[in-house]
């Protein structure tokens, strides 16, 4: 715990308005040098307004930001990475065509002044990676690479420019449990260097893990801070969420029918340098939820995909046993009974630029009673759907707004409404509450409960160990090449399932 | 074939690939920043009548050049202003290049030096002296006979092909062309960038545009550029948005407009406008087959927003709206 002494940063009143809401009200905070500050909220709490106006991406209209006695004012990201605050974003800001030597040159005039000088750079690189244990292949195109990779030469490009604030925002998003106790021992190793994290995150482990003191935003206001050794999961969460959020509850008793989809031998070809998930094979079951666990990356979006019928397995069978044999493309499998959650909510699960109700036809244009004389029966669609915005209490002005223009919970709360509105027999969710709120979160993982107490058979992928953890009936986990399991979490251990995650 | 058949065929095949290479050059380092620019067919149009224009003015081709290049700068900066700044379709403002460089250059060459009763002298280029060089059989030709501008071309495409790779602002336009919210966080300028590129880029083809009327031929014909713009821009593609590759790309082109014109008075039975196509099939042909394989900058053709409210790719997975 660093002495208190003058604060390296502090923001006083910082106060940003965008059309129809105040995304930071009044927001005062201080960091001392070696600190690690964890902020907490919840999604629109205005986390991200505020790092944005730290990184120099937008301006406060009220407010000042006074780093190491001087008030500053950022007008682009280089006027905060020249003032010492490192940024690493949530999604990645990396060039993916160019190594990572390049990316970490790029913008810094010590190396780009002319000739591009990349030797020296790389020795101070190498240097500073071994000195911090983080393992970095600097001349490989970056999007090649994995995300942990990705992660660590994002934060060797923000110490490269030797910062005095480092601002993580929500690093463990996309981190395996094992990778993300590698990101907690190098930011307390840069702490000890005197550096000054900001660490964003929704998730209570990070703080726990990681930091120092926290300070919790909701509703673009400070609504608390502490030292972290002061400070109770519970507390946390109520000033999160200004309320308490109940645990999903597990009822103990649900039975378990007939095989739904049965996956023989399959191989699937994934990522660059054709690597291959093999010989998968596994039963879902009606009235459980399987769970499907493993670090990013594995082969689970390529496994989803042949299941699903999206894309061509390299071999093997699966049978979807409730649907007619012999016709395995999306739209049969849907018309018969399956509901689909795709991982990648914007590029697959809807279109951002249609209505609600629009997205909510998309799925069912071929349904008879969403159809009228031929054509598509608009009215029946804005019904449907206005009952499912009440339903599921989503946050939007109507029917008939732009879907793109929701907060990204709400979005995932109607993608999931329209895929349950089929009442499905089949539901496959790959990281369905990913990058959610605790109250949403909470509210996605009752209706799959519900679901799967209905006897609807469940495939859920998630990275959340935690969460499969809480909800899955048997998990399976995919690493190294192969799937291991599934194997039922009543007969298993978290650091079973840990540890097979990590490939051993 | 006889030899000299094939070292005049060289040759002209040379002075052919200069116009195409300085326009496809320019478009080379703009798309690479993330800028499609269609419209260097007029601005090649407008640079070709103003170095007429300028020389007849100041009385030397240097004169005639150095207005070409900046009225190409300050074309290139219109369609910037467009693009970069007030984020219109590309291909929209390009086009709008196009029709504007054919009006106002045909229109300026009739107000001015085609109105004039008597034949105008226009200052023109000499080819550069190398002496005893320009008679070694052969090479001479080829290599020692011709002007100043063919030289200056070939090398800024070296140039060019060593900045992009090896310099430090050639690293920052490849990543404004790639993954501008990547090179806007690292603290690169991706706006300003990209419009210094495509002025950059008007300015290349305006100086394409003054090597037809002032150096390959004295004086300026309405649309003379005659689709060379275009090539250009299909020389880009299929020289894979590398300098080398774009002049090898053009240099093929070079050559087969040089054997069409041969070939027209080879076979004077067929037609002469067969022979005029075969540039142009080639340029779709060569696109067809190189299509599927080359990658354009994944940025090309899509503005910049700086901040939060940007609507470009990158930014189809931020979760958090506020």
């Amino acid at each position: 715990m660093p002495a208190m002494t003058a604060p390296i940063l502090s923001l006083t009143g910082i106060t940003k308005r965008y059309p129809g809401v105040v995304a930071n009200d009044g927001v005062s905070l201080s960091l001392q040098a070696g600190e690690v500050l964890g902020l907490l909220g919840e999604n629109g709490a205005g986390k991200s307004t505020l790092m944005n106006i730290l990184s120099g991406l937008a301006t406060p209209d009220e407010g000042e930001i006074v780093l190491g006695g001087a008030t500053m004012r950022f007008h682009a990201p280089k006027d905060a990475l020249e003032a010492g605050i490192g940024m690493v974003h949530q999604h990645f800001r990396l060039v993916p065509t160019l190594s990572a030597l390049e990316n970490i040159a790029l913008g810094d005039p010590r190396h780009t002044r002319g000739r591009l000088r990349l030797r020296p750079l790389k020795a101070r690189l190498e240097a500073l990676a071994s000195e911090l244990n983080l393992s970095v292949p600097l001349d490989t195109p970056v999007g090649a690479l994995d995300i942990g990779s990705q992660q660590r030469i994002e934060i060797l490009k923000a110490l490269a420019r030797e910062p005095r604030i480092l601002i993580l925002d929500e690093p463990t998003a996309v981190l395996a449990e094992d990778e993300r106790d590698g990101l907690f021992r190098v930011v307390k190793r840069l702490a000890a260097r005197r550096v000054a994290v900001i660490l964003i995150s929704h998730r209570l482990d990070d703080v726990f893990g990681a930091c120092d003191r926290a300070v919790v935003l909701r509703q673009g206001r400070v609504a608390g801070e502490g030292r972290v050794a002061d400070l109770s999961r519970e507390a946390l969460v109520r000033l999160m969420v200004g309320g308490d959020v109940a645990a999903p509850s597990r009822s103990a008793e649900h039975a378990i029918g007939a095989p739904l989809i049965e996956v023989e031998n399959l191989t699937v070809r994934f990522g660059r340098g054709d690597r291959r998930l093999e010989d998968v094979g596994f039963t879902l079951r009606a009235g459980e939820i399987l769970g499907l666990a493993g670090v990013e990356g594995n082969g689970q979006h390529e496994l989803i995909d042949a299941i699903t019928g999206l894309a061509e397995p390299a071999s093997g069978r699966v049978k979807h046993l409730y649907a007619r044999p012999g016709d395995a493309r999306l739209s049969a499998l849907r018309a018969a009974g399956l509901a689909f959650v795709p991982e990648d909510r914007h590029a697959r699960a809807m279109v951002p630029a249609l209505s609600l109700s629009d997205n909510v036809l998309l799925t069912r244009l071929r349904e008879p009673a969403f159809r009228r004389h031929g054509l598509v029966d608009r009215r029946a669609a804005l019904a449907l759907t206005t009952s499912l915005i009440e339903r599921f209490n989503i946050m939007a002005p109507g029917a008939g707004a732009p879907i793109g223009t929701l907060s990204g919970g709400n979005q995932q709360k109607l993608v999931l409404a329209r895929e349950l509105s089929t009442e499905p027999r089949v539901l496959i969710a790959a990281q369905p509450t990913r990058g959610l709120d605790v109250r949403t979160v909470a509210f996605v993982q009752e209706r799959l409960l519900e679901r799967r107490d209905a006897g609807v058979g469940i495939l859920l992928v998630s990275s959340d160990l935690a969460e499969l953890w809480a909800l899955a009936d048997r998990i399976m986990v995919v690493a190294n090449g192969r799937l291991k399991g599934p194997i039922a979490v009543a007969e298993s251990s978290f650091a079973e399932i840990g540890h097979w995650m990590s490939g051993s | 074939m006889d030899w000299i058949f094939l070292i005049g065929l060289l040759a002209s095949a040379v002075r052919f690939t200069t116009p195409v290479l300085y326009a496809a050059l320019g478009e080379t380092v703009t798309q690479r920043a993330g800028v499609l620019n269609v419209g260097i067919e007029g601005i090649m149009l407008v640079g070709a009548f103003l170095a007429v224009l300028g020389a007849v003015a100041t009385g030397s081709p240097w004169g005639g050049l150095f207005i070409a290049i900046g009225a190409g700068a300050i074309l290139g900066a219109l369609h910037a202003f467009f693009c970069v700044i007030l984020k219109v379709d590309q291909i929209v403002s390009g086009i709008g290049l196009i029709v504007l460089g054919l009006g106002l250059s045909g229109f300026g060459y009739r107000v001015t030096i085609g109105s004039s009763s008597q034949l105008t002298a226009v200052p023109t280029f000499e080819r550069v002296d190398f002496g005893p060089l320009t008679g070694v059989p052969g090479l001479g030709p080829i290599v020692f006979d011709h002007h100043l501008l063919v030289y200056m071309a070939l090398g800024l495409a070296l140039a060019l092909g060593w900045a992009l790779k090896r310099s430090g602002l050639g690293l920052s336009i490849r990543a404004a062309g790639e993954a501008p919210e990547a090179a806007d966080a690292a603290g690169v300028e991706v706006n300003r960038l990209r419009f210094l590129c495509t002025m950059f880029g008007g300015a290349l083809a305006a100086m394409g545009g003054a090597y037809l009327s002032i150096a390959a031929l004295s004086g300026f014909v309405e649309n003379m550029v005659a689709g060379r713009g275009f090539i250009a821009i299909a020389c880009v593609v299929f020289g894979r948005w590398n300098p080398l590759g774009v002049m090898a790309a053009v240099f093929f082109f070079g050559l087969a407009e040089a054997l069409q014109i041969r070939l027209q008075t080879a076979a004077p039975d067929i037609p002469y406008q067969f022979f005029v196509m075969i540039p142009y099939a080639l340029a779709i042909l060569a696109l067809v087959l190189v299509a599927g394989r080359a990658k354009a900058p994944s940025a090309l053709r899509i503005p910049f927003i700086t901040g939060r409210h940007a609507r470009s790719r990158a930014h189809r997975h931020k979760e958090d709206t506020l």
